[in-house]
């Protein structure tokens, strides 16, 4: 190595680190951002239901259909079961997470109705939501644990929360949504 | 153990209903009669219709939708039932029949729809009369 590489290399050292000691984020920052490579991630699908921001882990969930995905009406179901879609040949129920989290008319509003495919280790269903912000993966680092504020509705089903462009993502757990769903909560 | 083969095809009338596709076996359907063009048939007959069953309202006015009545074989007695008309024979092959998915099958509140098919590009329902 020349002495004219060597000082190239440590001026891109020089700068590399002095953005690490400045504390620039891996995650949601400006353009100036250093990925650290070895930081352990998690996959989040990142979605909305009204004006709040929601999330599911990525291994929860196995597809997000197309919009405008036709779901099939089936009578007798409670109104938080929307009905049924066909995915290539799999049938599968849909719920709506919003009427099972008892959020209020005013946080359902432009809604795309996009349905996620959702599957814990016993079953899958359909899961319809506002709109599908991103799916990210995330620096473990930046995932906390629920605080005791939460409305007493979604508690139950809160596995995390994060912030993500400077928005409050709250991170829903598909396994005990399905089984409370299964056992006859919500409306 | 000897194998137990499934029959691949299954033969159901098949009728709508507020917009869903309803199915019921053929074995079931004793017979059917046209109520023409007053939907009547002999006043004495006990009637039941398909929405007070499936707990659906419809806007389907009577006067302008021919109704059939089928008489179904539940059990050991039969039940006359009044469709809307155009109710016609169909022949499914297993690959179009489907169980209820687990969540769906828990929280059904009629023990009637006993499985859904794939018919005209939607989702029907197959429908049990015994459990009605």
């Amino acid at each position: 190595m020349t002495s004219q590489e060597q000082t190239q290399q440590s001026t891109l050292e020089k700068i590399l680190l002095k953005k690490q000691q400045a504390g620039v984020s891996t995650f949601g920052g400006g353009s100036n951002q250093v990925v650290d490579v070895n930081e352990k991630v998690v996959k989040l699908v990142i979605f909305s239901l009204g004006d709040q921001w929601y999330a599911f882990y990525g291994e929860s969930i196995s597809e997000i259909l197309p919009k405008g995905t036709m779901i099939f009406f089936v009578p007798g179901c409670p109104p938080s079961l929307t009905g049924v879609i066909n995915v290539r040949g799999e049938i599968e129920s849909v719920i709506n997470i919003s009427m099972f989290l008892k959020l209020t008319e005013s946080e359902q509003a432009e809604s795309q109705n996009i349905v996620l495919l959702a599957k814990s280790p016993v079953m899958s269903s359909g899961v319809s939501v506002d709109k599908v912000i991103d799916v990210v993966d995330v620096p473990e680092r930046i995932i906390q644990s629920p605080t005791n504020t939460l409305p007493d509705d979604i508690r139950p089903y809160v596995l995390d929360v994060l912030e993500f462009r400077s928005q409050a993502v709250t991170v829903l757990d598909v396994n005990t949504i399905f089984k409370d769903y299964q056992q006859g909560l919500g409306s | 153990m000897e194998k137990q083969l499934l029959p691949a095809m299954l033969e159901c009338i098949s009728f709508k209903v507020a917009d869903t596709e309803v199915l019921i076996e053929r074995h079931h359907v004793l017979s059917m009669i046209s109520m023409g063009k007053n939907n009547r048939v002999n006043d004495g007959l006990k009637l039941t219709t398909i929405e007070e069953l499936l707990g659906l309202t419809t806007i389907t006015d009577l006067a302008e939708h021919k109704k059939s009545l089928l008489a179904l074989s539940i059990g050991n007695g039969q039940l006359n039932l009044e469709v809307s008309d155009p109710v016609e024979l169909v022949t499914l092959t297993a690959e179009k029949i489907h169980p209820l998915p687990i969540l769906l099958a828990s929280r059904i509140k009629l023990p009637s729809i006993c499985a859904l098919a794939e018919i005209n590009n939607a989702m029907g329902i197959i429908v049990d009369p015994c459990k009605f």
